[in-house]
């Protein structure tokens, strides 16, 4: 029985791949089409403000195309379910929409007229309206499918807890963190609903912590469970895996104070760096306890 | 040169490499937490965790490497070496944790061009 449970917990522990995690990247991708398109139409209508003042502007194809490519790459990545892959891509196509930026003001400096300028700024608010419209579609799609993701986040992490709980660890914490998750559901179509990035971007933000902390949590948990099984045992390497233990904890204790949750993000790159400092002091953390299992194997 | 010199050669050199072979080198043996620089994770759904690189003050422990993982997961597979029992093996498998971290609103921000 106990070997059935543990073995339902590796599983849990890999887990399955979120079904959601597609939805939710390829909605993402289809908002950042919605600033490509801008740009490709914003660009053909300025062209044409160019020939009909009769003003020469740049050649921006190949801008076009680099982003055109960028994108093809986002959406492979999305439907590949790769959040690292999504990720970088994301990176690429913000770099490029930023050299073709850069092109468009220095070539504004080249022999522009005042009547191609108005030209231009007439010819904006028809594209702006379009793009907004296109945004909201993918924000509604993007809603839909983060409810999904994060429902199946908290399935899964409510059967880790159950299988942990049956082996006899204490899993209070786990417990508080999909509390936690619980209300960050209820906050999905309230944020989304704004269709503000900025608020869109506050429940990912707080999404992003949780994951971390019920991880954290979960360290905490199987290192106390352990330390007196290890403390009974012949294992061979007993004394370091004591010693290793005890330096994790504490450290998980202390990243556990430091990340502490709060549904109230203020400043959203305030909060960002914080969660950029709980992953990365985090990630050691992680990839300790991972290796702990190997030492736990070998002295046995 | 005469065939049983060779095959004498040949059995000698086979014993060299196959017959002073021992255990495999434990990956993580002997290194410890608290003296192990990791690099920078790599958060890709099939990515392997961060090398770690082991101090060069009094360390005599073996650079930790590990394998590429095929799961989504960041977590790491190793080739299974030991021969534990099962209760130690019950509370060895509690201690895998997923690696990977979540996206956080990238490309909610991607800037367009707009009027100079």
């Amino acid at each position: 029985m106990r070997l059935i449970l543990v073995m339902l917990l590796m599983i849990a522990g890999m887990s399955f791949a979120n079904d959601a995690l597609s939805d939710v990247l390829e909605a993402r991708a289809d908002y950042v089409s919605c600033d490509v398109d801008y740009a490709k139409d914003w660009l053909s209508m300025r062209e044409s403000c160019g020939v009909e003042e009769n003003v020469s502007v740049f050649d921006s194809s190949s801008y076009v195309e680099d982003l055109e490519d960028d994108l093809d790459d986002i959406y492979d990545a999305a439907k590949d379910g790769n959040r690292f892959s999504f990720g970088l891509n994301i990176l690429e196509i913000a770099g490029d929409s930023l050299k073709l930026i850069g092109e468009v003001v220095k070539d504004a400096l080249d022999h522009k007229t005042f009547a191609f300028f108005s030209c231009v700024r007439e010819g904006e608010p028809s594209l702006k309206d379009d793009r907004t419209d296109c945004r909201e579609d993918a924000i509604d799609k993007e809603k839909t499918a983060a409810e999904d993701y994060v429902e199946f986040e908290l399935d899964e992490a409510n059967e880790e807890i159950a299988i942990l709980d049956a082996t006899g660890v204490e899993t209070s914490g786990m417990e508080e963190i999909v509390e936690y998750g619980e209300e960050l559901i209820e906050d999905i179509d309230p944020g989304y609903s704004t269709y503000d990035p900025q608020e869109i971007q506050k429940l990912h933000l707080r999404h992003s912590r949780l994951v971390f902390l019920f991880r954290a949590e979960q360290m905490l948990a199987v290192l106390n469970y352990a330390e007196p099984i290890i403390e009974a045992s012949n294992n061979d390497n007993k004394e370091e895996i004591l010693d290793r233990e005890d330096a994790l904890r504490e450290d998980v204790e202390d990243l556990l104070d430091m990340c502490e949750y709060s549904d109230e993000v203020e400043v959203n790159s305030d909060y960002a760096k914080e969660n950029l400092e709980c992953w990365e002091d985090g990630m050691d953390a992680l990839e300790e306890f991972n290796d702990l299992r190997w030492l736990i194997l070998e002295g046995a | 040169m005469d065939i049983k010199i060779v095959l004498l050669l040949v059995l000698g050199v086979s014993f060299l490499f196959f017959g002073c072979a021992g255990k495999k080198a434990n990956p993580n043996e002997g290194v410890k937490y608290d003296e192990i620089e990791s690099t920078e994770p790599d958060d890709s759904v099939t990515s392997p965790p961060a090398e770690e690189e082991v101090s060069d003050d009094d360390s005599t422990y073996v650079e930790a490497e590990t394998e590429e993982d095929d799961s989504d997961e960041g977590t790491v597979e190793h080739e299974e070496e030991f021969e534990a029992d099962e209760e130690t093996e019950d509370l060895a498998d509690l201690f895998v944790i997923d690696t990977d971290k979540p996206l956080e609103g990238e490309g909610l921000d991607v800037k367009s061009p707009e009027q100079e």
